[in-house]
């Protein structure tokens, strides 16, 4: 059993939640893919940023709560439960948390696994000094029997260098009784262009490593850092002329976290998730980090 | 990637302390007004280990990590994923870090290969048992041969918040008073035949997630933690023999299958009557595991803060199966079972 893109959705209101858009576009998710919300059995949230700077509970729980997924199995059923966390890396947590649901689907921990995300600035108010713009993005994955879909392999990696480029943290000593209100982000000059290099040395260390020659992929999901990027990209990675690397910069600027699914779904939306493509997922963030991965449509 | 295997096993356990000792009653000497009830009676916490001032989340679990490695026949360089659980995420002192991931810069410093794979889970106190359900999938199936589970819990801020804020004699901050700081980490690799993780489950009763919030304070510099403790016992807990009942019907273990059982550490009293719920569906447990009375509740690290302890004292050994219960906010519940086999310590 493997993991298949069951169905993905996005939400873009901007009601300064975190939750409200990560739950929003989960039950749209939910409801294209038909599929009872009670058969749910894992939530992962990947989303970074949220109101108010809330460390506890997880995000997804308070996402699960709102969505109504389950939520007193004790008392209706301990037969239909989810689990819901979060999984916090940047720009590579999709992927992190597609190879993990793999992994639950593979070894039958888990047959539906829904991915949400969306980064708001913890004041829920749009900053000019917050990079990221607020998209909710939902993808279900399933369990296939079918060999010939899914996702695999996976790559992920970091720089040795030691110098992330980018950080956002909240210090809350400085930050007084505003502590809900504030981060400070970081970004090093030349940053976009240390990604854009680790992004081509990863992307074509996971081809050669996985001997995927690059005429093979059709498709390219990757970070949104600028209009243009993902086209730069598929170039230096030697894809084919007519691979079509999305970038959605223009319209949604760089939804962070939610690069992956919200790619995702416009490429379902347009009809270009056709059975036999081959997809190719490249995402890049701090640290440098970097996550790869292969899905056969 | 590797191959699958039936199950992973705990290869190595490394938990780190800090030495200052801080007394509940030294805590509530310094509350402005005294409580209304014996918080140490209540709770049966009589000490804590409290950070020292260069201590953070980072540095916490950077000592547990390498007492781990230490203790493990692998070293950083064999391990393929690092998962990093803590609810707390302070870096640089006070600084609640966002990004890098925190397992990103541990990875770096503890030596770990570029291409190992390495997250971060956030789910409150069950951050550590998620992390170790999270690796037996991925070794289970192959992706990885093994890996690391760390957490650095610098959660003791939170008392020094609700030392500040607590005026009510019912306040949402006292459970704040309960916590210590620890590290803890665990290594995990593919089960032999007589030992490994017999059973793990975790799941989100998510009526319950406003019951208890960690965030900034909006008073003072610093984090809070809010927590509606009444409606947690009154609700959440019953639902404890419920769960176990399900899970003893889904895994045909009871407990007199059980050799030691380590609850999630808030309070004796909570402890004991939650336990004794349980009796009529689950039986009469045995050796019930405390440490919370030294230590406090560490939080995330809980489970394996005990299982150290009690490995270290001998009173867990080799053979035993031991039964972890999960409780944590979200509401998350579950269990784990697991047979010890030989572990570094």
């Amino acid at each position: 059993m493997n993991a298949i893109v069951k169905a993905t959705a996005v939400c873009d209101l901007h009601s300064g939640s975190a939750i409200d858009s990560a739950a929003s576009a989960g039950l749209k998710c939910l409801g294209a893919a038909g599929l009872d919300p009670a058969e749910v059995n894992v939530l992962i949230n990947v989303g970074v940023y949220r109101e108010n700077n809330i460390m506890e509970p997880s995000i997804a729980a308070l996402i699960q709560q709102k969505m109504e997924l389950n939520p007193d199995p004790a008392r209706q059923d301990m037969h239909r439960r989810t689990l819901s966390y979060d999984l916090v890396s940047g720009a590579t947590g999709f992927l992190n948390a597609a190879r993990l649901a793999d992994s639950l689907m593979q070894t039958g921990a888990a047959k539906s696994v829904l991915i949400l995300s969306a980064d708001v600035h913890p004041s829920g108010e749009a900053r000019p000094d917050f990079p990221f713009s607020t998209l909710g993005a939902a993808v279900l994955l399933q369990a296939s029997e079918n060999a010939t879909q899914g996702f695999g392999p996976f790559a992920f990696r970091t720089s040795a260098s030691g110098n992330p480029g980018y950080r956002s943290y909240g210090a809350l000593q400085d930050f007084g009784s505003e502590g809900r209100r504030l981060a400070i982000v970081t970004q090093d000059p030349g940053w976009v262009d240390r990604l854009e290099t680790f992004a081509v040395t990863s992307g074509r260390a996971f081809l050669q490593q996985q001997n995927i020659a690059p005429d093979q992929i059709d498709l390219l999901v990757t970070s949104q850092l600028q209009a243009g990027f993902p086209g730069r990209l598929a170039q230096q990675l030697g894809l084919k002329d007519d691979c079509h690397a999305i970038d959605r910069f223009a319209i949604w600027g760089d939804p962070h976290t939610s690069s992956p699914g919200a790619c995702l779904h416009a490429l379902q939306q347009s009809g270009r998730l056709t059975s036999g493509k081959n997809l190719l997922f490249v995402s890049v963030g701090s640290g440098l980090s970097s996550a790869c991965a292969l899905y056969r449509v | 990637m590797s191959t699958p295997v039936p199950g992973s096993r705990f290869e190595s356990l490394g938990v780190y302390l800090p030495e200052k000792v801080v007394s509940t009653a030294e805590l509530v000497a310094r509350m402005p007004t005294a409580p209304l009830f014996d918080l140490e009676k209540l709770t049966g916490i009589s000490h804590r280990r409290w950070r020292d001032e260069n201590d953070d989340s980072h540095t916490l679990a950077l000592a547990a990590a390498q007492r781990c490695l230490d203790a493990s026949r692998l070293k950083a360089a064999d391990l393929d994923v690092l998962i990093f659980t803590a609810i707390t995420r302070f870096r640089d002192g006070l600084c609640f870090c966002a990004e890098p991931a925190m397992s990103l810069t541990l990875k770096q410093e503890l030596g770990f290969r570029d291409d190992a794979m390495n997250f971060d889970i956030t789910n409150a106190c069950a951050g550590m048992m998620t992390g170790v359900q999270i690796l037996d999938a991925l070794i289970r199936s192959g992706a990885v041969r093994n890996g690391m589970v760390l957490s650095g819990e610098c959660i003791t801020p939170i008392s020094e918040t609700a030392l500040l804020e607590i005026r009510d004699p019912i306040d949402a901050q006292f459970a704040s008073l309960t916590v210590g700081d620890s590290g803890a980490a665990v290594i995990m690799e593919a089960a032999t035949a007589d030992d490994g993780i017999e059973f793990i489950d975790l799941f989100t009763s998510a009526r319950f997630a406003d019951l208890c919030y960690g965030m900034p304070s909006d008073r003072n510099p610093g984090v809070a933690m809010y927590t509606r403790a009444m409606e947690i016992h009154g609700e959440v807990i019953q639902r404890l023999p419920d769960t176990l009942g399900f899970y003893s019907m889904l895994n045909g273990m009871n407990a007199s299958h059980i050799d030691a059982v380590i609850p999630h550490q808030t309070s004796k009293r909570a402890i004991k009557s939650a336990l004794e719920l349980c009796e009529g569906s689950f039986g009469k447990l045995p050796e019930t595991c405390i440490a919370l009375d030294r230590y406090g509740n560490t939080s995330s690290t809980s489970h394996l803060v005990v299982l150290d302890d009690y490995w270290r004292q001998g009173k867990i050994r080799p053979g035993d199966r031991v039964l972890l219960l999960i409780l944590a906010s979200g509401i998350v519940m579950g269990e784990a079972i697991i047979k010890l086999g030989q572990m570094g310590v």
